[in-house]
């Protein structure tokens, strides 16, 4: 197709002026403007759709790729050099410090690594000189964990250092790799540790440990490398007395000052920061990062900048590292503290001391590791029968081989001692989240200016990490939150000042979705759903839980108050219909406000009262099309909606308006986006400004009547896949491992040479990723700035079929394993879980309904041809059975039945067989085939343990497969010869968190 | 390699803003051996990792080659427009024979650090990329001389506007409809399975 010069100006023209067009009125302009020339159209019908999706695209100069180029065309031209009698092979790498090749000793004939220093480090002859003293020293004292130096010299301009070549790679390299087991960590930083000690009684401090220093041999042995570099660039202490004035003033000069080669202050002691004298003390301070870090997967103080993460090193306590991974003992944890304390005075001392303590930490491991393994028989047996009762202690079975790097540990463990023996050293930590808990502020930047609420600082109010909705009181002194914990909900009131707290209602199996102070503060609204029913009730109580009171059923979300307190809102769902519902606040005169249908109805969430009484706010979910959820403003006088944002949303949660209603705060994920956030939304125009820049997750949202003070549930997941031969929780065994990721969900599969595919938010976004079934080799296939998301192996093993929207439509796609001959699948829009029939003749998935409403199955011929549609009832998530002849999925019966399972024919038509089976009544919850076709195999819950159960797909009882003692699963596969089973489990933790806002 | 004397790409690129093309033609490859030769200056000089910023390195190689007596503001618009396209062969080029290489085709590569597997993963976009832009000039080589100097050069809207004597306005209706028109090139590969 050529286009003429005067159509390019036509299109030209017509693409301007399409952009202002409302996307919505788009077709009606175009069939108008484009009057009959079909090229022109389909021109400037494309380029207007993929300007929505240029945003970013090529907006920043190339400049990584760039430095990237230059310096590997910089390195190629050394290939060949001689610096004195040493010529160079071939580059190893770069570190902070210089460039790194192997080179060959010419007289002796071996081969040695070359660094190069850069120019600007060695201009000063004396810090050259000092160095130079350091490192030889250092080299000399010979100890097997320091590298060997054979010469520091110079060539020309350059200096240069030639050591011992080392065969492996350095720390950096190895964490990069894959997630470092507790006993191997352990055993590098005692050696690390080791050199480090002999290098202290020799007078020499090391003054920049971290990863990239520390090298690990193929052999395990340990060598750390660039003793007293780090003096070629310290800056002169002459200087640094004017920066001991203050924090803020190191800050600044950090930040300020990127010429300097630091290029992280992540490993950095408090006191180096502070440009204050530093000795061997530092050492421990940074190999207690390195350490944590290793354990943790990642550093104990973050941040986007270098500002922020001093800022870390020097106010914020780490995180807890139970919070990262449960099972890490009470002891590990407090050699870590101690080693991480801001005051010198009060950290080991002697780096000895704190190899010593490793050293006796790594025997009581080992120790409890031979002991689990004599007691396995026993408690195999005892772990089969029992149902994991509440409190039981959680011995054996998990702890097995390498106790704290496998299986099982029950959060609900009993408290270990603080110099514990080997039980602790079994124990899981997770018990820590409360024994070492810590109210942790944050100091964040604030940068709305238009909407009233800054964010001032925000302090973690419990730390059971099992808090799941929470309301503050109107004069923001008193917090209510529903408390989660073994299947159970029970209601605390707490004092934010204090700390006091008491039990407004005892743990009860019920639900609460949500609750509301009355405007005067003295009464609490609760919206309940109870067990055996599917209606949720109103209750009213005084604070403290007394006198409840039954109000009225079908509310279907938490209620909002008006500003005058006389009237409530609530959203109440009717079949289809989710209706706005305004009443007394005895649930007498109620009005139907407005109503919205599904799929594109009212969310179940809080409506809230703007301040003048004349709007209320409430989320919309539309799950039309590209669905998303956008936050609505409703009349109270006619029922009419406006825009509160012009955001769509991937998830609105709630919304609360400001006191002087000059906005709303939102929690709520942007596109894209991975959890909920905090934002603020100017009213009745202005911008939109994320409050929090976490990678916590936010939900619910209730805010004190002068608008000061905010309460929100911050919650993080941890969720890692797991793979257990034969299906033995005992032997399971975690091979991906960090927060905030949610590996395996919604995508987890084995390729036909046992490697497992999932999906990771690891990058930022949702994407495919591929690894060895150890956790090896793990690299990202998908690459578009999308959601990637559903990924399954075709049954030859070939290639990857997943759901994407990297053209702006979700649609299926396929691609070879490496990640390459990507191909678009199906054309539709709206299409999700895809699944291939062994004979690789029919792609089976779920897409919307003709007319957009509902979800159903539907199959296409992969070698073209139209989709036939399967089901003529709402049905979701189909995976098919191994002979390809069945397809099981979830369903609903009527549109707003709950969620059962069916098996159906792969030609559809109605369920053969349909299951109430227990678990989340989502539709997107995993239902699997058992390895043989003969069962359904699902998630069960019990007292907030999950593990995988079957079900005879023609009849018989069900079954429990698994026997894991703790942590939630929220997907799981069976390997293609059904030997190992791939799990996506982890724990969420979540606490209520006080927000304020400056005043 | 030496630096070209300032007088002879001064008095190349006045030839050049006179209509003379051959003054381009000399003057491209000197400036293109002068980016190279500094950056790699850079590189010698500072801690590896570095960032480097392109604009940074074309302004520096103006001040350097750029004969200032002559105070010729339009010299140092054609200079960028001259700069801006030597850096996109300098970053094609070498994305081209990195695919090259990686196809088969000799060269050797190495496993280096981690700056340079970034070069790896984005070889292929900007192939991709320049692939896109050849075609876009072939229906508005305006459009194209704009994201030369937007993308590769990195000058603002108005540094832009004054390098090709246009209005910001215009460059940023330009630059808005090239961004979309690549978008969607780069989709349609993609889409094809050619990435």
């Amino acid at each position: 197709m050529k286009i003429s010069p005067e159509q390019w100006q036509q299109i030209e023209r017509l693409y301007h002026e399409g952009a202002d067009v409302a996307p919505a009125e788009r077709i009606a302009w175009l069939d108008q403007a484009c009057g009959g020339d079909d090229v022109v159209r389909r021109e400037v019908e494309s380029l207007l759709a993929a300007n929505a999706r240029a945003e970013s695209f090529i907006e920043a100069p190339p400049n990584d790729l760039a430095a990237a180029v230059l310096a590997d065309e910089h390195q190629r031209t050394f290939i060949g050099q001689k610096f004195s009698h040493y010529r160079i092979l071939s580059p190893l790498g770069a570190g902070g410090m210089g460039e790194v090749y192997l080179a060959e000793d010419t007289i002796l004939g071996r081969k040695v690594a070359l660094k190069l220093l850069p120019e600007d480090f060695t201009r000063e002859r004396e810090r050259v000189q000092r160095f130079k003293q350091e490192a030889r020293a250092a080299s000399a004292l010979n100890h097997p964990n320091i590298i060997t130096i054979f010469e520091i010299g110079q060539n020309d301009e350059l200096h240069f250092i030639a050591t011992e070549f080392i065969d492996g790679r350095t720390l950096r390299r190895r964490v990069a790799d894959s997630p470092v087991p507790l006993r191997e960590a352990i055993d590098i930083v005692i050696q690390a540790a080791a050199a480090l000690s002999a290098a202290h009684d020799a007078g020499i401090v090391h003054r920049d440990v971290k990863p990239e220093n520390i090298m690990l041999r193929r052999d395990g042995y340990v060598k750390v490398l660039d003793f007293g570099l780090v003096k070629l660039i310290e800056p002169p202490r002459e200087e640094a007395v004017t920066l001991t004035g203050g924090d803020r003033a190191t800050e600044t000069k950090l930040n300020t000052d990127p010429g300097r080669a630091i290029g992280t202050p992540r490993y950095m002691s408090p006191e180096q920061i502070r440009a204050q004298e530093v000795d061997a003390r530092t050492d421990i301070f940074s190999l207690g990062v390195v350490l944590y870090e290793l354990i943790a997967g990642q550093a104990p103080f973050g941040g986007a900048t270098p500002s922020e993460v001093v800022a870390a090193i020097l106010h914020l306590e780490p995180r807890p590292l139970a919070r990262f991974s449960p099972e890490v003992p009470a002891e590990l944890e407090r050699i870590v503290r101690k080693a991480l304390r801001k005051d010198r005075e009060e950290r080991y001392q002697l780096v000895q001391e704190l190899r010593t303590d490793l050293k006796n930490f790594q025997g009581e491991m080992e120790f409890a590791a031979r002991l689990a393994s004599a007691r396995l028989p026993e408690t195999a047996a005892r772990s089969a029968g029992d149902d994991a009762a509440p409190g039981t202690w959680p011995s054996g079975a998990d702890t097995r081989a390498t106790p704290a790097l496998s299986g099982e540990v029950s959060l609900s463990s009993p408290p270990a001692s603080p110099r514990p023996g080997r039980k602790a050293a079994m124990a899981g930590g997770a018990l820590l989240l409360a024994a070492l808990a810590f109210a942790g502020i944050y100091w964040m930047r604030v940068c709305s200016r238009e909407a009233s609420f800054q964010m001032e600082r925000l302090i973690r109010l419990t730390a059971t990490g099992k808090a799941a909705r929470v309301a503050i009181s109107p004069d923001g002194k008193e917090v209510l939150y529903s408390f989660l914990d073994a299947g159970q909900e029970s209601l605390r009131l707490r004092q934010v000042d204090t700390g006091g707290e008491i039990e407004t209602l005892p743990p009860e199996k019920v639900t609460y979705y949500g609750m509301t102070f009355s405007p005067d503060g003295a009464l609490v609204y609760y919206t309940r759903g109870e067990a055996n029913t599917s209606v949720n009730v109103l209750y009213q109580s005084t604070k403290y839980g007394g006198s409840p009171r039954r109000l009225c059923a079908n509310v279907d979300s938490p209620i909002g108050f008006s500003p005058d307190g006389l009237q409530i809102a609530f959203v109440r769902q009717r079949g289809r219909d989710r209706q706005l519902v305004v009443a007394d606040s005895a649930c007498g005169g109620e009005r139907v406000l407005a109503v919205r249908r599904q799929p594109d109805g009212f969310r179940l969430r809080g409506p809230a009262w703007s301040p003048d009484g004349k709007w209320i706010a409430v989320a919309v979910e539309n799950l039309t099309g590209t669905a998303f959820h956008t936050l609505v403003g409703v009349s109270v006088a006619d029922g009419a909606e406006i825009p509160l944002t012009t955001q769509r949303w991937e998830i609105v949660n709630q919304a609360a308006w400001l006191a002087d209603s000059s906005g709303l705060l939102v929690v709520a994920t942007e596109p894209l986006g991975y959890q909920n956030q905090l934002w603020s939304q100017a009213w009745p125009k202005g911008p939109l400004r994320r409050i929090t820049k976490d990678l916590n997750g936010y939900a619910g949202l209730s805010i004190s009547a002068d608008a000061s003070r905010v309460a929100t549930v911050q919650s993080e997941r941890f969720m890692s896949i797991w793979v257990a031969p034969e299906s033995d929780a005992a032997r399971a065994v975690r091979i991906t491992t960090g927060a905030q990721r949610d590996d395996g969900i919604r995508g987890l599969a084995w390729t036909s040479d046992g490697r497992i595919v999932y999906r990771s938010f690891a990058g930022g976004n949702p994407n495919v990723w591929i690894m060895k079934a150890d956790g090896s080799e793990n690299r990202q296939l998908s690459t578009s700035a999308h959601q990637n998301t559903d990924p399954m192996v075709s049954p030859d093993g070939s290639y990857i079929a997943w759901s994407s929207d990297r053209i702006g439509v979700r649609n299926i796609w396929r691609m070879n394993l490496d990640g390459g001959s990507v191909r678009q699948l199906t054309q539709g829009g709206g299409e999700w879980f895809p699944q291939v029939t062994p004979d690789d003749k029919w792609l089976v998935y779920q897409a919307l309904a003709q007319d957009e409403l509902d979800r159903l199955i539907w199959k296409m011929p992969l070698d073209g041809g139209a989709p036939v549609q399967l089901t003529d009832y709402p049905s979701y998530a189909p995976v098919l059975s191994p002979d390809g002849k069945l397809i099981v999925c979830n369903y609903r019966e009527r549109p707003e039945a709950p969620v059962k399972t069916a098996v159906l024919s792969i030609d559809g038509g109605p369920p053969l067989k349909t299951f109430d089976l227990p678990g989340a009544n989502l539709p997107d919850r995993p239902v699997r085939w058992t390895p043989d076709g003969s069962a359904l195999a699902y998630i069960k819950v019990a007292d907030g343990v999950s593990n995988i159960w079957s079900q005879p797909w023609r009849g018989g009882p069900p079954k429990q497969l698994t026997f894991f003692k703790s942590e939630e699963i929220l997907n799981f596969a069976w390997s293609r010869d059904g030997k190992q089973l791939a799990l996506a489990r982890g724990v969420t933790v979540s606490d209520v968190v006080l927000i304020s806002s400056q005043r | 390699m030496t630096t070209p004397p300032a007088n002879e790409v001064t008095q190349l690129l006045h030839d050049w803003s006179q209509g003379n093309h051959e003054a381009l033609e000399r003057l491209m490859p000197l400036v293109h051996a002068e980016l190279r030769r500094m950056a790699h200056r850079h590189m010698a000089r500072q801690s590896p990792g570095h960032t480097l910023q392109t604009t940074a390195l074309i302004n520096e190689a103006y001040l350097r080659l750029v004969n200032h007596q002559e105070k010729e503001w339009q010299n140092r618009s054609h200079f960028f427009a001259v700069a801006s396209q030597a850096m996109r062969h300098i970053l094609v080029d070498y994305a081209r024979s990195r695919q090259a290489a990686r196809n088969g085709g000799g060269a050797q590569v190495f496993p280096l650090d981690e700056a340079v597997s970034i070069a790896e993963e984005r070889a292929a976009e900007l192939v991709a990329l320049d692939d896109a832009l050849r075609e876009l000039a072939d229906v508005d080589v305006r459009k194209c001389r704009i994201v030369e100097l937007r993308y590769f050069g990195g000058l603002s809207v108005e540094e832009a506007a004054e390098v090709l004597s246009i209005s910001p306005t215009t460059v940023m209706r330009d630059w808005n409809m090239a961004k979309a028109w690549l978008r969607r090139a780069l989709d349609r590969r993609e889409a094809s399975g050619q990435e």
